[in-house]
């Protein structure tokens, strides 16, 4: 494989289809300022920065400049997944001897103690930089976001926090992408030349994907990697062909198709996230909770129903929204399913041998129905939910008008049926009152105790949901009557 | 060098390498020739026996170059620290699930663990014990019950005008330093070498030396830097050290064992659980009057460390009051779990909460603003003496309370909290102050001693080296620091060389905080003794008055005469004046008898206080801590930045303990929160969005390191005030006299149960 690593081109090879960049870096190319905190992509010790377009190859952008740099965990990223894009790491932020201004400031505030987690953070940090060169000063939030997937241990986050906003009152350019400027080693030969890649395929057409689903029906797909990969670095198993799906365009892209949100199922969900900032932003704040930036930088829709957990907090808010989902095949068959119907059992999804997901297709609400998301878990911020509970309530419908779900209460994300029958009967108040509701929940749901709650909490949370959205209901009855 | 003006030096020795990633860990290190790569086998259940154990398939397994158990271990297979009880690997009783059966070494970190899995066990199981109450009911210790007794304490509490009782039961914590725990051991001439992440070199050379049956002096253990310890890595990095040092002397190869971070959760220890049973009473003024508690620590399957955890419970279970008459019992518990462990506070924090739980309680029964009971009850209000004999004489924690009530604006916000919780239906908040007295030296006496090794070199440089480790709290940084000043030169053209024990021989643990105080009056004692040479060669070859000789900024000067440091030393070395010298440190006037439990176990304590408000969601539990207030004691700061970073640090660590992390076993006994996706360690969110600390400070009357105090652990006992806040909360939802139950952590579900109650008593 050809990349360019900090500011040289670097030709390897990439090894088995499920090695990580940080495997990559840290074994075979001795590069070991990157460090392995918890090989899941929970702490960010071993964050980088990856091109979002390639700068080799045939789809390599000429104008690398205008090239975005996004936060990955390399624990479980495929070293496969960088071929011609430009990787930067920890070691390659200092120039000429001069510390980058993320360096430097963390060194003044005092943001390094032991110094394990420090060059995930720095490395966030150069991230946020890039992103904002010239800012000067970025809201509390957005710096705070942009190291919610880095664990310290050591410092209390306030001096890191101190060091980000020292870093952006720097002045002077610090653009990522000019660490290519004067490349330290030459374009490796044949650089526009794609590497076969191996046992990992990166189909860039939905043609090219079914020719290899029949070529190889026991290859995986992969997307960001996220949950699969963890197969890899957790269990230690062998992955063996994996089918990259995120170069596939069909499969990519979030965007308003008339009355329809359409949201690609291999498009990163920090694209999904952006997009909802003004189409819905209840959904856009569940997604700075989902995970964190390195995660949504490289997680999908496709992934969070393909896995086909219970705890995905994609699938209840799709069901309250009515979605269906396109289904491709190898054979280059097309269907739609309800997001409500995908869910089979517990981790089985109603995707048969050479099928994938092709996209989510959501009835946009109009301005005057009522949304409503809601996580709970233990920890505000990069945490699985307990329950996840997603309502829509449309007030044009004639039937159906509440369409309620949750994640985190039973063996799949369910409807809750019986309470959404209760809030659409259009009863008295009286028959919506807490007894009735907690009945029909009782009905609809069957929470387990495990690590994160207990049964009986997930209940009670849930039933907080639905009260909220009948108090909402009652308080606003012209939205459900008509 | 030395002439120019001195460079800022507000930063860690190692903060350049730390953010350019140069800094080298022990995984950092480059393989050598013919490397193997360890991973163990360990059990899958909890209590029992093992009936057979095949490990043909480990053996077959691709990559395997050897497979080790108990039978291939030369010396001695256990490395408890103090007590026996941790063997290296089980072979016949099982303590623990997760308890390593056996040692698989391949060429692969990879391959190592895909062997380790095949093989195949069988058990006759038993059912596990796995909470302390259980343990006590059943007399299942790993060391006697001890008391600590002042006064008399049942006629006290026959007596008192009002009763109370409770019982709090506490959870543990996993230290989750981000760097695992790892060794990294090759063959020497003599022994073995062995690169540990740990906070006491001295007990993995001691502890490899004895498993592999060779002398002390052939093993050498050496630690440059831990990526966090926190008490994780005191006793617990002997186990893979000395398994690493087993299969590199057996297969005569280097060999490396790193953890993963699930195996790190399930094997090794943490912080102790703790159950506290208590009655007590108090006057119509809300003074502690008579107080008997029970308080039993969940050591898990060893006595490890667990019997100082223990008594620092016992020690701090007064936190900064006078207790009156108190009768405590501590109980180290043994459960079928992973053998808990030293970690920051050891025991301390999880005492003091039994004393703030008090507090609180008698406050609410009483119906009065919690810190007048906290105020009326101090030490030194009511009464000096400890329930260990040793009176408490400081007079600072009447004005550090002063003042942090006046900068906190305590009583106003107090106020306002009252009257938004009177009339806000949907969201309740709370605001507590909770005052630390935290007292330093270890309770073991031998450990507080200290040494040190200073080499000047004849070109003015100069490396110390010291049986200190760092984990990132700065104890380089500052034994650099001492070391500057002593001879005027910048602190930068000072080196701190790793920890080894062919350095500075049979250390102590770098715990208890008393990392700096013995480590650095160790290295003043060296620099004294080089300085007194380099006085008497000033006046013999230079005619100068040796008493009148000053060393700064780079220079040695007395009246008339200067040279630079440098060409001083040099100078110096041409008339053979030795150069560098070792330094030794013991703690003074401490002393305990284990035996009557009774003396002056600490050479001082050192003291704080924080204000936290809390705001919650009435119907779900969900809550932030909006404003935290500290003050905090550290005598005459050797290094502010450092100090505020350990305060800071070691009270979001604390809240971290208290609130969201949550440690779980299911019945069988298994780790069921085994890493960071379901065991949650504050993130930068957590952070209180507004959040002020400030360091008192006063030189610390008993002298130690220049006027300073230790700042390790006391901090994270000011975490205490989120509990608190939650319970002021709490207490305001259920009216007057209510007194809300709060088991730690304190998670949304336990809150959101507690507001339950609450509100049921206010109905």
């Amino acid at each position: 494989m050809r990349f360019a690593l900090n500011d040289q081109y670097i030709e390897c090879e990439s090894g088995a289809p499920d090695r990580t960049i940080l495997e990559l870096l840290r074994a075979d190319l001795g590069q070991c300022g990157t460090k392995e905190g918890c090989a899941s992509g929970d702490c960010g010790a071993c964050t980088v920065l990856v091109s979002s377009a390639p700068v080799l190859g045939p789809a390599a952008n000429a104008e690398s400049a205008q090239n975005a740099y996004v936060t990955v965990n390399a624990c479980i990223a495929p070293a496969a997944t960088l071929e011609g894009h430009h990787l930067i790491t920890v070691e390659g932020l200092a120039r000429d001897g001069v510390l980058h201004p993320a360096q430097q400031a963390m060194v003044d505030e005092h943001g390094s103690q032991c110094g394990f987690c420090t060059p995930g953070f720095v490395v966030s940090l150069a991230g946020l930089l890039d992103r904002h060169t010239g800012t000067g000063t970025l809201p509390r939030e957005t710096i705070l976001e942009s190291i919610s997937g880095n664990l310290c241990r050591c410092t209390g986050y306030r001096p890191i926090i101190a060091a980000a906003e020292r870093m952006l009152q720097q002045p002077g350019r610090h653009a990522l992408a000019d660490l290519l400027a004067s490349p330290a080693t030459p374009l490796p030969a044949r650089a526009d030349e794609p590497d076969a890649g191996g046992d990992f395929h990166r189909p860039t057409t939905e043609a090219a994907l079914q020719q290899l689903l029949r070529e190889h029906p026991r290859a995986r797909l992969i997307a960001g990697g996220t949950d699969l990969m963890l197969e890899h670095t957790q269990l230690y198993r062998d992955l063996g062909p994996l089918i990259d799906v995120r170069g596939i365009a069909e499969l990519c892209g979030v965007s308003t198709d008339g009355d329809v949100w359409r949201i690609g199922a291999a498009e990163p969900l920090t694209a999904v996230q952006a997009f909802f900032a003004t189409e819905l932003p209840a959904l856009e704040a569940l997604l700075a909770r989902y995970g964190s930036p390195q995660i949504r930088n490289r997680g999908t829709l496709g992934g969070n129903f393909g896995t086909g957990s219970p705890i995905g907090d994609l699938p209840p808010v799709m069901q309250a929204l009515g979605a269906e989902l396109v289904i491709g095949s190898a054979a280059g068959t097309r269907r739609t399913l309800a997001a409500e119907d995908f869910h089979l059992d517990y981790r089985k999804t109603a995707l048969a041998p050479g099928e994938y997901l092709v996209e989510a297709r959501a009835p946009r609400p109009a301005a005057d129905d009522l949304v409503r998301i809601r996580k709970f878990s233990k920890r505000f911020e990069d945490d699985i939910s307990s329950v996840l509970g997603a309502a829509c309530v449309r007030r044009d419908a004639h039937a159906d008008a509440v369409r309620l779900a949750f994640g985190g209460v039973a063996a799949v994300p369910v409807r809750a049926r019986a309470v959404e029958a209760l809030l659409n009967g259009g009863g008295q108040p009286a028959d919506m009152a807490d007894d009735a509701l907690r009945a029909a929940l009782a009905e609809d749901i069957r929470p387990i105790d495990d690590v994160r709650a207990s049964a009986a909490y997930r209940f009670e949370m849930a039933f907080v949901f639905a009260r909220d959205l009948r108090d909402a209901l009652q308080a606003a009855p012209t939205e459900v009557s008509a | 060098m030395n002439t120019g003006p001195r460079p800022p030096v507000a930063v860690h020795e190692s903060a350049t390498l730390h953010v350019t990633g140069r800094a080298i860990y022990i995984d950092d290190v480059a393989p050598r020739a013919g490397e193997v790569h360890i991973a163990t086998g360990a059990t899958t259940i909890a209590a029992g026996r093992i009936t057979a154990l095949d490990l043909d398939a480990v053996r077959a397994a691709p990559g395997v170059l050897g497979v080790f158990s108990s039978l291939d271990v030369p010396g001695d297979a256990d490395v408890g620290p103090v007590y026996r009880g941790d063997p290296l690997f089980a072979s016949e009783e099982v303590d623990f699930l997760g308890q390593p059966l056996f040692a698989v070494a391949a060429r692969s970190w990879r391959e190592a663990r895909q062997a380790a899995a095949l093989a195949k066990v069988e058990y006759e199981a038993r059912t596990p014990i796995l909470d302390p109450e259980t343990a006590w009911a059943e007399g299942s210790l790993v060391l006697p019950a001890r008391d600590f007794v002042l006064g008399d304490a049942d006629a006290a509490l026959a007596a008192a005008p009002h009763a109370g009782a409770f019982t709090l039961r506490i959870g543990g914590q996993e230290h989750f330093y981000l760097e695992g725990q790892v060794a990294l051991a090759w063959p020497t001439e003599e022994g073995v070498h062995v690169l540990t992440s740990s906070q006491h070199p001295g007990d993995v050379q001691r502890l490899v030396a004895r498993v592999l049956a060779l002398p002390d002096a052939a093993v050498i253990a050496e630690t440059r830097r831990m990526g966090g310890g926190f008490g994780g890595k005191e006793s617990q990095a002997a186990a893979l050290a000395s398994i690493a040092a087993l299969v590199a002397t057996r297969l005569n190869r280097p060999a490396r064992y790193r953890m993963a971070r699930r195996e790190d959760f399930a094997q090794t220890g943490k912080r102790h659980p703790f159950v506290h049973r208590a009655r007590f009473g108090f006057t119509d003024d809300g003074v502690l009057a008579g107080l008997r508690a029970e308080i039993l620590g969940d050591c898990g399957c060893s006595a490890d460390l667990s019997e100082g955890v223990v008594d620092r419970a016992l020690f701090h279970a007064d936190n900064a009051y006078s207790l009156g008459n108190a009768h405590l019992t501590g109980v180290p518990c043994r459960t079928n779990k992973v053998s808990a462990t030293a970690f920051r506070g050891f025991g301390g924090p999880q005492g003091a909460l039994l004393a703030e739980r008090l507090m609180d309680d008698i406050a609410f029964r009483l119906d009065l603003d919690p810190l007048t009971v906290r105020r009326r009850n101090l030490y030194g209000v009511t009464g000096t003496l400890t329930p260990y004999g040793q009176e408490v004489t400081d007079e600072l924690q009447e004005r550090l309370l002063d003042r942090l009530v006046t900068t906190s604006d305590y009583a106003a916000r107090r106020a306002a909290i009252a009257a938004f919780n009177a009339r806000s239906p949907d969201r309740c908040r709370g605001i507590a102050l909770t005052p630390v007295k935290f007292g330093i030296s270890f309770t073991t006496t031998h450990l507080n001693q200290g040494g040190a090794l200073v080499h000047v070199y004849t070109d003015g440089s100069v490396s110390v080296a010291h049986g200190g480790t760092e984990m990132g709290q700065g104890l380089y940084t500052k034994v650099r620091r001492v070391v500057a000043r002593a001879f005027g030169i910048a602190e930068t053209a000072v080196q701190c060389a790793a920890t080894r024990t062919d350095k500075v021989a049979n250390a102590t643990p770098t715990a208890a905080s008393a990392g700096a105080d013995l480590n650095g009056m160790a290295a003043i004692d060296a620099c004294e003794r080089i300085l007194e040479g380099l006085r008497a060669f000033a006046a013999e070859h230079h005619g100068v008055d040796a008493d009148a000789l000053r060393f700064e900024d780079g220079w040695v000067r007395a009246g008339d005469f200067a040279m630079t440091f440098a060409a001083f030393v040099k100078a110096a070395w041409l008339q053979r004046v030795p150069l560098w010298s070792s330094g030794f440190y013991r703690t003074p006037d401490i002393h305990f008898d284990k035996t009557t439990r009774k003396g002056h176990p600490f050479y001082y304590y050192a003291w704080g206080a924080a204000v936290s408000e809390v705001d919650i969601d009435r119907a779900t539990g969900e809550y932030r801590v909006s404003r935290v207030d500290i003050l905090h004691d550290v005598g005459r700061s050797l290094h502010p930045g450092i100090d505020l970073g350990q305060i800071e640090g070691g009270f979001i660590q604390g809240m971290g303990w208290l609130t969201t992390e949550d440690l779980a076993w299911n019945d069988d006994g298994r780790l069921v929160s085994d890493g960071p996706a379901s065991y949650k360690i504050p993130t930068a969110g957590d952070l209180p969005e507004d959040f002020r600390v400030e360091l008192f400070e006063e030189d610390n009357r008993v002298g130690n390191l220049l006027g300073s105090k230790a700042v390790g652990e006391p901090p994270l006992v000011l975490a205490l005030s989120v509990v608190s806040a939650l319970r002021a909360a709490l207490h305001d939802l259920g009216g007057p006299g209510h007194v809300p139950d709060l088991d730690l952590p304190a998670t949304p579900e336990r809150v959101h149960g507690a507001l339950q109650r609450a509100l049921k008593a206010s109905s």
